[in-house]
């Protein structure tokens, strides 16, 4: 299950699809305070990520996460390869 | 019709032409790659554009011709005259298709099986040459680096892109139905080949929560990427419609550096700063105007650091403006900012970064979509200045009117309205130039289509033909231009059937194999005057007058009296045609005289010259417009008429004894110059009047000729539009036209090149 | 985060005449900016109000409300305190300018402006210049 929902905190594991936006948007609105955890995550779609720049949760386990910390910040540096 | 499928049509058209130049000009010159990089980027372009309407099959076909011309570029596929051929078809097709577009919105039924018949057959070569590749060096020249780095991306990751051989910036902005087509815009810029920074750019301001579909795409990406264009593309081929590739620069020393009117500015903005920050203002806005001005201060620094003004930017971004003395320090700042600009920037100076902004702001070319008429910058930019002009001459009219009021003594008044009237009058002038101009568009626009005129009739013919075009660049009032094309076209057609021999005959008379059609433009007064001229056979002077004779157009007594260049103008007496077998080309019935009657209806003059065995020229003269003129007004007999001021050498009284006679002639000799004389009145019938002791003499010259004209009185210039004459006086080649005088009475205006002739005949 | 590639700076162009604004909306748009017109100096505060500005251009000598008044109302004006402003004006007299000043106008041009001015004037304005 990519997207688990408990306890006031969303748990983002492995590849997200564009349908788990859904419930992760209208979980995120009927929170207080939501906490999104991605240190498991792997690629999100687009639309998880749209979800999470529009409402701004409180992320959790981005450390060493350069992509995802970038992405949320709006701008993220690639080493060249 | 809805505007944008108006405006895809004028701009189809628009790259259709240029499509088919290129491709014409290819086929002359196969190895010039900026003929394929013309070509291939107009077809590129309809492609994209059409992809806007649900026009599938149109998207189809182009996208086929696209991706064969790819090939082509990368030197997969060589360029063949058959290959051509099918290229044409394309862009016929896609005529075809715009019209269809234009005339019902939607492309006509069996679009679907012709767009893949046509895909199929141009898709051919892409698979049967995939093995054969050829081994040119593929690919035009990259385009310029014109993109602009993102705002956010560090100084530090642009630096890590110096000296790459190409650098793009990439925008993907995604439509809002995105998700449902599958796309996944982040994994689809994540994966882009030599990716080195990515943005995202979202919206202004997002939905409230509970508000956002999640499925409807709002965020865009920004990315830049160290790859070449190609490798780009194809990546994001399926959404190409959605991103927008601009190349960057990479090399640090292309930056410009600043130029003179920013410079200029720069140092007039701060003064301005200093100024305002000494104003003595209102007590509650002196923070906002601190604030203000420090905001003024960085732009000016930001905008004109070459690299030595880092250390007055930092001070400038970390001054406080509601910090006690933030004035006076800020006074300081811009006084410093003034020191280091009045000095020129040292060469060779170290340039640390790669910011962007730096460059002069271009406006986007691509901003400047193709209407109805193409007008240069410039033209608008000079409309635009003289509008301000003239609201600013507008402006003293009150002021004016409020002098007189006080009664200000009219002597004074006067004065000051004459010399108002002189700023509104150059206006006004300036003003109706710049308008004229705007309507005029080059000739060539029309001669663009001929190329493939000729080629398409060479090829049928087998007639081995050379187009050589000159002066396309000659302009005309828009109209003239328009009306031009079909006349032409039946020339050129004439010209390659029935004036041009084959190659056998051409050897038999000692010619070259390869005909050669003249299309020549070029300006002679108020008039373009357009030749078409072939080096064929000519026209056989015997079967024209049989033929005439034949057909009884003039009786045999008439004929037998007339010159051979009279003669050669029965030509285009309608129902003469010489050439016994009918092609297919020029047909019956479309012959030279609906030629003459076409250009005679547009106001202009048509004449023939040929001789037999070295060719024929036809020569047009058209009105280039119907701008206004200035005339010299004389007087003759009563009757007022018109000189063209540019025509008129100068103007004398002399004693009727300095006319010397010499046979009919008469002349005057002026200034160590013979000039002959002529009477107007007796060109006009008039009874001579050899009253007055003196002669009154305007020298006028044309095409070369000086002419003293002989009239009664001068009188002042006057600004006119001369039209054309109508009815039955158009027939009376001594004018040009007709000028309606502000007092209501019309003025005639002379055509000096005939009334000079009829001196001469 | 990046400005997006469709947001353009944006001026507000504060002239009675209607053709003076058509002039400097077609040069500023011809920069890539949007524009905002405005009538008089009531007009303008209205305009401005649901918007980011990014360069406002005022006429000086307006129906119902001036140049000067109008840019006097907007430095204290939350939206429009510290947004660079340039007074136009058909005078050329040091007086004037000095009045514009006062009123709080970073910068002041004799009408009518010309397109270089203008379009150097607006390079000092990138889009990132916009907190």
């Amino acid at each position: 299950m990519p997207l688990d929902l408990k306890d006031g905190r969303a748990t983002l594991t492995g590849h997200c699809e564009i349908v788990e936006a859904e419930d992760l948007y209208a979980w995120i609105c009927a929170q207080d305070d939501p906490v999104v955890d991605l240190s498991a995550v792997g690629h999100a779609h687009t639309a998880i990520l749209q979800v999470l720049l529009a409402t701004r949760p409180r992320i959790v386990g981005t450390e060493g996460r350069s992509d995802w910390t970038g992405l949320l910040t709006g701008t993220l540096t690639v080493a060249p390869t | 019709m809805n505007p944008l499928l108006e405006q895809f049509l004028t701009e189809g058209r628009s790259l259709l032409e240029e499509a088919s130049l290129a491709l014409l000009a290819l086929e002359a010159a196969p190895a010039d790659k900026n003929h394929l990089a013309a070509l291939f980027r107009a077809v590129h372009t309809i492609k994209g554009a059409s992809g806007l309407f649900e026009i599938a099959p149109f998207t189809k076909a182009v996208h086929a011709g696209e991706d064969l011309l790819d090939a082509v570029r990368e030197g997969d596929v060589p360029f063949t005259p058959d290959l051509a051929d099918m290229l044409l078809m394309l862009l016929d097709q896609v005529s075809d298709w715009l019209d269809q577009l234009e005339a019902h919105q939607e492309l006509a039924d069996g679009a679907d099986a012709s767009a893949d018949r046509l895909a199929a057959k141009l898709r051919q070569p892409l698979t049967e040459d995939s093995d054969t590749r050829t081994d040119t060096p593929g690919g035009a020249a990259p385009p310029p680096a014109t993109g602009v780095w993102p705002d956010d991306m560090a100084t530090e990751d642009k630096q890590r892109c110096a000296g790459e051989p190409e650098c793009w910036r990439i925008d993907y902005t995604p439509d809002a139905n995105a998700f449902y087509s599958g796309d996944d815009p982040l994994l689809t810029v994540m994966n882009t080949p030599g990716l080195r920074w990515v943005g995202t750019v979202a919206p202004e301001v997002w939905p409230e929560p509970g508000r956002m579909d999640p499925f409807e795409a709002r965020l865009g990406f920004a990315a830049v990427a160290c790859a070449d264009e190609v490798a780009l593309r194809a990546h994001f081929l399926y959404v190409e419609d959605q991103v927008q590739l601009t190349r960057l620069s990479t090399d640090a020393t292309a930056r410009s550096e600043i130029d003179g009117d920013t410079l200029a500015l720069a140092r007039d903005l701060i003064g301005s700063q200093r100024r305002l920050l000494a104003a003595q203002g209102a007590e509650q806005t002196a923070p906002a105007r601190i604030a203000v001005a420090r905001r003024m201060l960085i732009a000016i620094a930001r905008r004109c650091d070459t690299g030595a003004l880092q250390d007055i930017r930092a001070s400038l971004t970390g001054l406080d403006p509601e910090a006690p003395e933030a004035e006076t320090r800020l006074d300081g700042l811009a006084e410093a900012l003034g020191t280091q600009l009045a000095q020129p920037a040292a060469p060779n100076e170290p340039q640390p970064d790669l910011e962007p902004d730096l460059g002069p702001v271009e406006p986007k070319t691509e901003s400047r979509k193709a209407i109805s008429i193409r007008v240069d910058a410039d033209r608008i930019d000079m409309l635009m200045n003289l509008a301000g002009e003239l609201i600013v001459a507008k402006n003293a009219l009150p002021f004016l009117a409020r002098r007189a009021e006080q009664g200000v003594p009219s002597k004074t008044l006067a004065r000051e309205i004459k010399s108002q009237h002189d700023v509104i009058n150059r206006i006004a002038d300036e003003l109706q130039t710049a308008v004229m101009k705007v309507r005029m568009v080059p000739v060539g626009t029309v001669f663009g289509r001929f190329n493939r005129l000729v080629r398409d009739l060479s090829r049928k013919l087998d007639k081995r033909i050379r187009l050589v075009v000159e002066g396309e660049d000659t302009e005309a009032d828009k109209s003239v231009v328009e009306e031009l094309a079909d006349p032409m076209v039946h020339l050129i057609r004439n010209a390659v059937d029935h004036g041009l021999e084959t190659v056998a005959d051409r050897r038999a008379s000692g010619k070259s194999d390869e005909g050669t059609i003249r299309l020549k433009a070029y300006q002679q007064d108020d008039s373009v005057i357009i030749e078409v001229s072939d080096d064929g056979r000519g026209i056989d002077l015997d079967r024209v007058r049989a033929k005439a004779l034949e057909k009884g157009l003039v009786d045999a007594d008439t004929l037998s009296a007339m010159a051979d260049a009279t003669a050669l103008q029965l030509v285009m007496a309608p129902g003469l045609s010489t050439k016994e077998q009918i092609s297919d080309l020029s047909g019956r019935g479309v012959g030279m005289d609906v030629v003459a009657s076409m250009v005679r209806r547009i106001g202009g003059t048509i004449s023939l010259n040929s001789t037999a065995g070295q060719g024929t020229t036809v020569r047009i003269a058209l009105p280039l417009s119907m701008a206004v003129q200035r005339l010299m007004m004389i007087e003759v007999d009563g009757g007022y008429y018109g000189v063209s001021v540019d025509a008129v050498v100068e103007s004398q009284r002399l004693p009727r004894d300095r006319i010397h006679r010499h046979r009919d002639n008469e002349t005057v000799l002026l200034r160590q110059r013979m000039i002959p004389l002529l009477h107007l009145r007796d060109l006009f019938g008039c009874p001579p009047d050899t009253s007055k002791r003196d002669i009154n003499l305007m020298v006028v010259e044309v095409d070369g000729n000086e002419v003293g004209l002989v009239v009664d009185r001068f009188h002042a210039g006057v600004d006119a539009i001369v039209k054309p004459m109508e009815g039955l006086l158009r027939h009376s080649e001594c004018f040009s036209g007709t000028a309606l005088l502000g007092d209501g009475s019309v003025l005639l205006a002379l055509n000096l090149a005939e009334v000079i002739r009829c001196r001469w005949t | 985060m990046t400005t997006p590639a469709a947001h353009r700076p944006t001026a507000l162009v504060v002239d009675d005449a209607t053709t003076v604004r058509m002039y400097h909306r077609s040069l500023i748009e011809a920069a890539g900016w949007t524009v905002i017109e405005a009538e008089n100096g009531m007009e303008a505060l209205e305009r401005a109000l649901d918007r980011t500005i990014d360069l406002m251009l005022i006429d000086v000598n307006m129906p119902v409300m001036d140049g000067y008044r109008f840019l006097d109302a907007a430095r204290t004006m939350p939206h429009t305190r510290d947004v660079p402003a340039v007074m136009i004006s058909t005078e050329a007299q040091v007086h004037d300018a000095e009045q514009a000043f006062a009123a709080g106008a970073n910068h002041y041009l004799v009408k009518p402006v010309k397109p270089n001015i203008l379009s150097t004037l607006l390079s000092f304005f990138p889009a990132e210049e916009r907190a």
